[in-house]
């Protein structure tokens, strides 16, 4: 059961920092850092399987596995981008939390571009 | 990625410790000390989380194959 264990991992990682954040809420904001990480690399491995999933349904259904790729490359981008995103949130810097934000959203762009163009290209061949 | 739990308690630790240290310095009337201790507290403890952090990094571009 390690959704039990992510739980208490949380919340015992939210009792120490609510103690540090009345004195030292710089520290505070790096413990909050170590235990989102300590419960990302609980669920990484899961997150590989379900990953294989999506790939052999992929395989199965004869998608062009460049569109996969782009994929999950894209989840990428904006998982690390919504990290950093939070981080700096959380230790209030909302100016710096919102340009990070726009830096993942161009990211994200610009790997999408290809996927548009493509689509745009099927519809103008479909229509007359 | 394997990952150590006991070092999000060592981490907590050290800023419970710091956060003691540097109040029973203020206490004292060595405010600057409290401070330089708490810089040092936040470098010790930014060492660990950069080290995570770089992890974190390499684990997503492994698993999204992101190069």
């Amino acid at each position: 059961m390690s959704i039990l264990q992510i739980v208490a991992l949380a919340v015992v990682g939210a009792a120490l920092i609510l103690v540090i954040r009345q004195e030292k809420p710089e520290l505070a904001v790096q413990i909050s850092v170590a235990a989102g990480l300590a419960v990302f690399a609980l669920i990484a491995w899961k997150l590989v399987e379900v990953l294989n999933v999506l790939e052999r349904l992929a395989v199965r259904a004869d998608l062009n596995m460049v569109f996969l790729g782009t994929l999950l490359r894209i989840l990428g981008i904006a998982y690390i981008a919504e990290f950093g995103t939070q981080i700096c949130r959380d230790a209030g810097e909302n100016a710096l939390a919102f340009k990070v934000e726009m830096a993942g959203k161009v990211m994200i762009l610009i790997l999408a571009a290809p996927i548009i163009t493509t689509i745009l290209d099927t519809v103008s061949r479909l229509l007359p | 990625m394997e990952f150590d739990v006991n070092l999000l308690f060592r981490l907590a630790g050290i800023g419970i410790l710091i956060m003691v240290f540097s109040q029973v310095l203020t206490q004292a009337d060595k405010k600057e000390q409290a401070q330089l201790l708490t810089l040092a507290g936040v470098v010790i403890v930014m060492m660990f989380v950069v080290n995570m952090i770089g992890r974190l990094f390499n684990a997503v571009r492994t698993i999204f194959n992101i190069y």
